[in-house]
């Protein structure tokens, strides 16, 4: 088969529980293990050194769980994506699961916002203490944070970068639904944004939970 | 379970991963359907534990028993473990997030002396106490095993019992006796006195060690029925032993990441200096066909795409030919390296040579240990310069530009001209390369000389001998640095401090228990990483017990002095020590293994009458 006509394939996986502990270095190395142990007719890179072609969009970051990571392959023969996402899952560990698959539609340079679900625990701050205080800080005409970028640090306005489609309550915190920009260029990531609140706030969480929903394009279609 | 208490932690430590498990292969079982619950401690950093491959082999080993569950244990790094105090979170196994403190048994494995304070600082975060004394009940058992073992005597106040050698049988009856012991409901101290019953296991208190003047040990006297000499285990037929098929398969890189076999056991060359080419004797090799097999299960259940065929001395392997053949069978297919670490320079072939080239082309490494052939008679490395520069020269035609050599200071009868010989051989490595007509084009040549500070070990025919003081080290290694003239030439050396307090309890006896104590109240944990270590703390601690390093490190001892190990036996005798030593200050060489018998004593172990036995 020529390379060209080797189908590529988008494998959407969660990664969830303790799996949230491996870094997106990690992560491509517990992958390339497991599409070895799979079997799958895979296509390795030519040259002095072949590796296995992959391809992850936008990793999740340390820490955070993920309903929604994608990594697209090169398939040497074709074959059902039902078989592709069963034989991952036969041998993938736990806290990985392959989702589903299908031919690649979207760029990933087409992604621009990624929702994510965020659970805030307070022990020394009721939730409607918590909740106030999170509703003022979003009415802030501008939130300034320092981003971190390659060039150094630079000053960047989150405010219209971020949206809260539900702010709500739990037993002992906050439940935010959040939409942020996501994407190879600009990407605010949650701690981005509740590191703000954080000192804005004078608090600290006791504990963060941080899990991603959906990767979303321009006009809210799905990624994968 | 610890899971939700872990959690609030783990967002702000390194490396999260190395404390969570979940990792493919782990086993996890139902503690309810279990009888004996076994933590199996390596005090070093997970890193480290996760690439030693008695572990996964002990791992395994106890796992396959339904009524068994082994799970791993590492020490945690300082801001994990600072984490863990400040939380009240005790040490706990990797597999179920339980703390090990509830369990039955808990074993280390002792790779390297500085790892003691670190047995000691786990047993404390597990909440446990460190003195066995102080720990009445039952269980949990503290046990220990690997090559420290042959000395325990500075952890003979910690440790419950020992495992002298290897561990695929005896751990299996020691917990088979705990299951009895829980069962009928025994005392602590009866489970010991009859776990003393079991050949391969030292129970510690059941010794008492009475002291000479001089302070040198005058008896080792037995209690309670306990055995005059203990015996390490072998498995006679290693071909037939237990091997693992699965891996735990790391999320975090390990340090050695790939399917590991183990080629053969024990050593024939009979280095002087090599307490692992005498402690693990006698020879055995496993068939090739069993390694393949074990190659094709491992690397099947981990998708590694490396694998490592491991012992002391892999290019000793009889029949490395057809493995080989029979790897690369399929290996190449499945895009599996093989990479083949320890060879020795005398018998390096150009077709070994172009199988490592296949895994890659960084750089070889060779260990000539001693910069004259006169010390290298003396240490019995059977090696000559004009091996040692045969092999670089088919190294350097085989495209290799970049050579590491390793050495040894302070080997016994070392003069500064053997100091100097280090940077001569060097040299000629050098010279060599540009003296080829077809050396590769366009790279300039690179010699490394790695130079560590000897110690003086239990059980090698060095065993007598003194240890150079750290002003001598240091002397030797500026001498070496001004002997070198090429810039082709770099030196690595490391501080002689680490070297002298592994000498003092390398070869130390209980009294040491309690500077090891204060050495880890102070601080100590960890020292095998320059980063953590300060000798300060053990200065500090042996001064307090008015103990003299040098007692232990730098003191000739007599051929008929009462070791603090004299009443452990691990194959090799005294009198084939004594006459290897003999040997050494004569500058003789003695033959390995296949060449000639030396009668070290070793097939003994196999249960013969007869001694002086030649191995099978």
């Amino acid at each position: 088969m020529q390379i060209d006509q080797m189908p590529m394939v988008r494998v959407v996986f969660e990664k969830t529980g303790r799996a949230k502990y491996t870094s997106h270095l990690d992560t491509m190395r517990t992958m390339t293990r497991a599409l070895r142990r799979s079997g799958l007719p895979l296509w390795y890179t030519q040259g002095f050194n072949p590796h296995l072609y992959m391809t992850f969009a936008l990793p999740i970051a340390l820490g955070y769980e993920s309903l929604c990571e994608s990594v697209d392959l090169r398939l040497t023969k074709a074959l059902s994506h039902t078989e592709v996402v069963d034989r991952l899952n036969r041998v993938l560990p736990p806290g990985f699961r392959a989702v589903s698959a299908a031919a690649p539609v979207m760029e990933p340079r087409q992604i621009a916002w990624a929702d994510y679900a965020v659970t805030l625990r307070y022990q020394d701050h009721t939730p409607q203490e918590m909740l106030r205080k999170f509703r003022t800080f979003l009415e802030q005409p501008v939130i300034e944070v320092t981003k971190k970028t390659k060039k150094g640090e630079k000053l960047l306005d989150i405010r219209p970068l971020a949206r809260a489609l539900s702010v709500g309550t739990t037993e002992d915190g906050l439940s935010l639904m959040l939409r942020l920009a996501a994407g190879i260029s600009l990407n605010v990531t949650p701690t981005l944004l509740l590191k703000a609140f954080y000192s804005w706030s004078d608090t600290l969480p006791d504990g963060v939970k941080v899990l991603r929903t959906a990767i979303l394009d321009g006009n809210l279609q799905n990624f994968c | 379970m610890l899971f939700n208490r872990l959690e609030s932690i783990l967002d702000n430590v390194q490396k999260p991963a190395r404390y969570i498990g979940g990792e493919l292969n782990s086993v996890v079982k139902k503690p309810e359907a279990v009888d004996i619950r076994f933590g199996f401690c390596f005090p070093d950093l997970y890193e480290i534990g996760m690439s030693h491959l008695g572990m996964k082999i002990l791992y395994s080993l106890k796992n396959q028993r339904d009524d068994i569950w082994c799970e791993r244990v590492f020490a945690p790094a300082l801001d994990m473990e600072a984490a863990m105090r400040a939380r009240e979170i005790p040490l706990y196994g990797l597999e179920s997030l339980e703390p090990i403190r509830d369990f039955d048994m808990i074993g280390f494995t002792l790779q390297y002396e500085l790892s003691f304070t670190s047995v000691l600082n786990m047993l404390d975060l597990a909440g446990l106490p460190v003195r066995s004394a102080e720990r009445t009940s039952l269980t949990p058992i503290v046990m220990a095993g690997g090559p420290c073992a042959c000395n325990p005597e500075p952890l003979a106040d910690f440790v419950d019992l020992f495992v002298l050698g290897e561990g695929e049988e005896v751990n299996l009856e020691m917990i088979d006796l705990l299951k009895t012991a829980k069962a009928e409901g025994w005392s602590k101290a009866e489970y010991l006195r009859r776990a003393a019953d079991i050949p391969g296991i030292y129970v510690p208190s059941l010794y008492d060690i009475a002291y000479n003047g001089d302070g040198t040990v005058a008896s080792i006297t037995p209690r309670e029925g306990a055995p005059e000499r203990v015996q390490k285990r072998i498995v006679a037929d290693l071909d037939s032993v237990y091997f693992p098929e699965k891996f735990v398969v790391p999320y975090i890189e390990v340090v050695h990441d790939r399917s590991m076999l183990e080629v053969l056991r024990g050593c024939l060359r009979g280095c002087r200096f090599c307490q692992a080419g005498f402690i693990y004797r006698p020879f055995r090799e496993k068939s090739h066909g069993t390694l393949d097999r074990n190659a094709r299960a491992l690397c099947a259940s981990t998708g590694y795409d490396e694998i490592s065929l491991t012992s002391l001395s892999t290019s000793d392997y009889s029949e490395i030919e057809p493995l080989l053949t029979e790897l690369m069978a399929w290996t190449e297919e499945d895009r599996v390296n093989i990479s083949l670490p320890s060879l020795r320079v005398d018998n390096f072939s150009p077709e070994l040579l172009e199988q490592i080239a296949k895994v890659r082309k960084s750089g070889l490494t060779f260990a000539p240990e001693a910069g004259t052939q006169r010390l290298r008679d003396v240490i019995n490395k059977n090696i000559t310069e004009e091996e040692v520069l045969d092999t670089c020269r088919t190294a350097f035609a085989g495209g290799y530009t970049s050579v590491k050599l390793y050495f040894m200071l302070g080997l016994p009868t070392e003069t500064m001209e053997d100091v100097a010989g280090i940077a001569d051989l060097a040299q000629k490595v050098v010279d060599t390369f540009y003296a080829m007509p077809d050396k590769p084009k366009g790279k300039g040549v690179n010699v490394t000389i790695s130079a560590a500070c000897f110690v003086p070990k239990p059980f090698t025919p060095f065993e007598f001998e003194p240890q150079d003081t750290m002003e001598l080290f240091r002397e030797k290694q500026k001498f070496l640095r001004d002997s070198i003239r090429s810039r082709k030439i770099s030196y690595k050396y490391h501080d002689s401090t680490t070297s002298a307090l592994e000498a003092v309890l390398a070869r130390g006896d209980r009294r040491l228990c309690a500077a090891v104590e204060d050495a880890w109240r102070a601080g100590s944990k960890l020292d095998g990483w320059d980063e953590h270590f300060d000798m300060a703390r053990w200065t500090d601690a042996f001064g307090k017990h008015g103990i003299d390093p040098a007692f232990y490190a730098g003191r000739k001892r007599d051929y008929d002095e009462i070791m603090p190990w004299s009443h452990l036996d691990y194959g090799v005798t005294r009198q084939y020590l004594i006459r290897e030593n003999k040997r050494a200050h004569e500058d003789a060489v003695t033959p390995h293994c296949r060449e000639q018998c030396s009668g070290c004593g070793a097939a003994g172990l196999y249960g013969e009458k007869e001694v002086l036995l030649p191995c099978k």
